[in-house]
């Protein structure tokens, strides 16, 4: 296994734009999230004279490639720092999704012209594309189809403003599921929503795998534990309200009851049930956080060993031998223990061959269907 | 007759001589460090796994007097060491200039070691400026012991010079022919092969050699020869190297194969993949527009990882409307397939579907039941896409993957394309011997494994992007053998 970063003077990556290849660095980690895709990188390069020069002040914004042996792609960005000493030259990478918060948006989407998240998007890809900073292609962007009209990002409004506005209501199901904007191989834009968890998982690890005693990281308490809950709102003709509690006795059993409050500010009493109801499935059970760190093979669905560089964020993973007896909720209820997780993040260390992967933390349901109502965050105490 | 020779392409310094004089059991090679890095140290499971195993340098120290006719020629002495040492270590650091090397060989031996100086200091005796040593004199020659030089080594032993040797071109085979320079063909069919074979007994040493490639145009093509994929197979060589159109099992529209003499196989297909609109958008699906079914004892055969290409017949290209992948799949299941791919430019012939692994398990079950390998394409907007497909090629990645492009230009008829592994370089070498540095490499140089089997595979583009089937190289491949002490 070797990986190789290359730098090209375009992100074309014609022939006539390569500037050179190499392995000899020291350091190299590279990032992806679900939402952008591939982000930092970081290497430093034991040069010295001419080379030093040549690789801080000529690389800067060059266009950079992190192919492995088999000439896959793991990495993609742009050289964003450089840093000289008398070490050599510390090289850092962003990814190209940072153009979102670099250039501006500038369309105005008014009443009656129907707007859907996806038009908000392609017109974010064709004016990252027509600075040649992403790819034109928006065959990657799914097709959300419900109207957010009216928009305006005019004046000083950037790309990521647009992406939040076509993204924080999810996919606008019934029971929204979050979606993403990434920018992966070839400067590609891929507008995707969250994978169910009773899909397929694209890796699977085994906890032999782990990097050490510390390579699996889980947190929950019961302090995120809410089991009896209201939901105080402004009614437009009777002012402050409450609604009935709704409860959670299988919850209450384990955790003991806890009772919380949601304020959703100005609302109808429909609303603010269904609010309740939703918060009820969110919170009966303690958020857990959790992280993995691999330092060994991972495995295809299929079962194909591969290396741990190759995962990516915003894939799901299964850890095979986890906790099998609750390995079958994973219907998509909040803060159980699952075997099968959305990656949120990765961070590949080549010195040590260890990713570190952070995993989907809980429903996102109640925070969208929140967002669609233009309320308060959700918040519970 | 013993040899401990420092030298490079200016000076060679012998500390078999009466210059310098070699203290009896002064001369120590160490061995390299093993740099391995072990992966899974869970507390769940009893042991961890070897994950990566690399060799660091190594170091070695010789004692020696340096002596001299007279004390200016003493002083002499100790200055062409340093220099020589500066030598070194500059062309470490600034990637210029020639080696040094150390030479070792026993008496009544035919071949010398010869290892890579790449860095290294001289410790003076302690005592050089006192009376025992400056008046040291015996047989008319000035004498001061006690000098250690400590240097700096590549981990691995050669059999060649670094400086005089080249790599020694090796036996090849394949349908054409045997020698050390044999044609290779841009297609894999009854009349054509793509690769060059290299038998066991044509690579020695002990750890993987360094391999250099040469390539030689031999047909007088519209688009010079500007890019080539070289991946190597170190497996069963009896593997599913291509799979042609006329072979398959499914495709799409069932229609038939077209004829054609610029086809390998002597066929194409024209698979027509169509998504209209009824009006109401729905979304666009995917289609499978072409499978091969293979068999149990072709799946037992083709293991490993294989880049897989597809080409179309000529003048037509990969429609850039349309993304594309590999997948494989078992009774319909699918097991895994590629992410989607589009082509980057409306002229390519050739398409990269990227790595699949094959089959997609664990790589040590035995028995493999076949399994089904399709294209699938999902097109961009509503619309029709046709691809006139001729083949798919699974080059080998199992013993190295390597791409040489041109930044410009390419190989005319008669001009050369050298990937020299074992100089560390990639260049176009003219009609008249001279090189220039207009090619590039991605990926790490080949390796070949020592006593094995292997096979180099090709598959070449023009300048343009056509890869026609009449495009024919000639092959050289030169091996340095590696040894960890003596060679």
């Amino acid at each position: 296994m070797q990986l190789t970063v290359t730098i090209w003077n375009s992100p074309a990556e014609l022939p006539a734009n390569f500037v050179e290849a190499t392995t000899k660095f020291t350091g190299l980690s590279f990032s992806t999230q679900a939402q952008g895709g591939f982000t930092d990188a970081s290497f430093a390069v034991k040069a010295s004279g001419w080379n030093a020069v040549k690789w801080y002040r000529e690389y800067l914004g060059f266009h950079v490639v992190i192919f492995d042996h088999l000439g896959r792609r793991v990495y993609e960005g742009s050289i964003e720092d450089a840093e000289a000493d008398s070490e050599g030259v510390t090289i850092t990478c962003l990814g190209y999704h940072a153009a979102v918060d670099e250039l501006l948006h500038g369309v105005i989407y008014p009443i009656g012209t129907p707007a859907t998240p996806t038009n908000l998007i392609e017109d974010v890809v064709d004016i990252a594309s027509a600075y040649s900073v992403w790819s034109p292609d928006k065959s990657m962007v799914s097709k959300l189809t419900h109207d957010i009209s009216p928009q305006d990002f005019s004046g000083e409004k950037k790309l990521a403003d647009a992406i939040a506005e076509a993204t924080k209501f999810g996919d606008n199901g019934l029971n929204p599921r979050p979606v993403y904007l990434a920018v992966w191989d070839h400067r590609r834009a891929y507008l995707y929503v969250e994978p169910s968890l009773v899909g397929k998982p694209t890796w699977l690890v085994y906890m032999k795998d782990f990097a050490s005693a510390q390579g699996l990281g889980l947190s929950r308490s019961r302090s995120t534990v809410w089991n009896r809950i209201q939901v105080v709102y402004d009614d437009p003709l009777i002012g402050t309200t409450f609604t009935d509690f709704a409860e959670d006795k299988d919850s209450q059993r384990k955790f003991r009851i806890r009772e919380g409050t949601v304020n959703i500010g100005q609302s109808l009493e429909g609303v603010a049930e269904v609010v309740r109801d939703l918060a009820i499935k969110a919170y009966a059970s303690p958020e857990q956080t959790s992280s993995i760190e691999i330092s060994n093979r991972v495995y295809s669905y299929a079962g194909a060993p591969d290396y741990p560089y190759m995962i990516r964020a915003g894939s799901l993973i299964k850890i095979m031998d986890y906790d099998p007896s609750v390995a079958q909720q994973v219907a998509g209820t909040s803060g159980q223990d699952t075997s099968v997780a959305l990656i949120s993040r990765t961070t590949y260390n080549a010195e040590s061959n260890t990713i570190s992967i952070e995993l989907g933390r809980k429903s996102m349901s109640l925070d969208l269907f929140m967002a669609k109502l233009g309320t308060g965050s959700g918040s519970i105490s | 007759m013993f040899q401990l020779t420092i030298r490079d392409a200016t000076d060679e310094i012998d500390l078999l001589s009466l210059d310098y004089e070699l203290v009896d059991g002064g001369f120590n090679v160490g061995k390299p460090e093993s740099r391995d890095v072990w992966g899974g140290e869970s507390v769940y499971v009893d042991g961890s796994a070897l994950i990566l195993s690399a060799l660091g340098n190594r170091q070695s120290s010789i004692e020696f007097a340096v002596t001299g006719e007279t004390r200016d020629i003493l002083n002499h002495n100790v200055a062409r060491l340093d220099r020589i040492i500066q030598r070194a270590k500059r062309k470490s650091i600034e990637e210029q200039g020639g080696p040094v090397e150390l030479v070792y060989a026993w008496t009544d031996t035919v071949t010398s070691t010869h290892f890579e100086v790449l860095s290294g200091e001289i410790e003076w005796p302690e005592d050089v400026m006192g009376v025992e040593q400056v008046l040291q004199e015996s047989e008319g020659r000035f004498r001061i012991k006690g000098f250690i030089l400590s240097l700096t080594l590549s981990p691995l032993a050669y059999p060649v010079s670094l400086i005089y040797g080249d790599a020694e071109n090796v036996q090849l085979s394949n349908g054409n022919g045997t020698g050390t320079s044999v044609t290779v063909n841009n297609a894999n069919d009854t009349t054509k092969d793509n690769f060059v074979t290299i038998s066991a007994t044509q690579v020695q040493g002990a750890y993987p050699a360094f391999v250099t490639i040469k390539i030689k145009a031999t047909t007088n093509d519209s688009e010079k020869t500007s890019k080539v994929y070289m991946g190597v197979r170190k497996g069963s060589m009896s593997f599913k190297s291509v799979l042609d159109d006329a072979d398959s099992s499914f495709r799409i529209g069932s229609v038939g194969t077209t004829p054609s003499e610029a086809c390998s196989g002597g066929t194409y297909s024209a698979l027509t993949y169509a998504q209209t609109n009824p009006g109401t958008n729905p979304p666009i699906q995917e289609a499978v527009i072409i499978r091969w079914s293979l068999t149990d004892s072709e799946m037992e055969s083709t293991r490993g990882p294989f880049r897989m290409f597809g080409r179309v017949r000529p003048t037509t290209y990969w429609d850039t409307n349309c993304n594309y992948a590999i997948r494989v799949s078992w009774n319909s299941v699918i097991l895994s397939q590629t992410e989607w791919r589009s082509p980057l430019n409306t002229t390519t012939t050739l398409f990269d579907f990227g790595t699949v692994f094959l089959p997609p398990w664990l790589g040590t079950m035995q028995d493999l039941a076949g399994l089904d390998i399709e294209i699938v394409a999902l097109r961009k907007s509503y619309g029709t896409t046709t691809i006139g497909l001729d083949y798919v090629a699974l080059l080998p990645q199992d013993g190295g993957y390597r791409v040489l492009e041109f930044r410009g230009s390419g190989i005319a008829i008669n001009e050369f394309l050298v990937d020299d592994g074992w100089k560390n370089s990639v260049y176009h070498e003219n009609t008249s011997g001279k090189r220039a540095g207009v090619p590039f490499a991605l990926m790490p140089p080949i390796r070949l494994i020592p006593h094995q089997d292997q096979r180099i595979y090709f598959l070449m583009e023009g300048t343009a992007g056509s890869s026609e089937i009449t495009r024919d190289i000639s092959v050289q491949v030169g091996v340095v053998p590696t040894f960890m002490v003596m060679s």
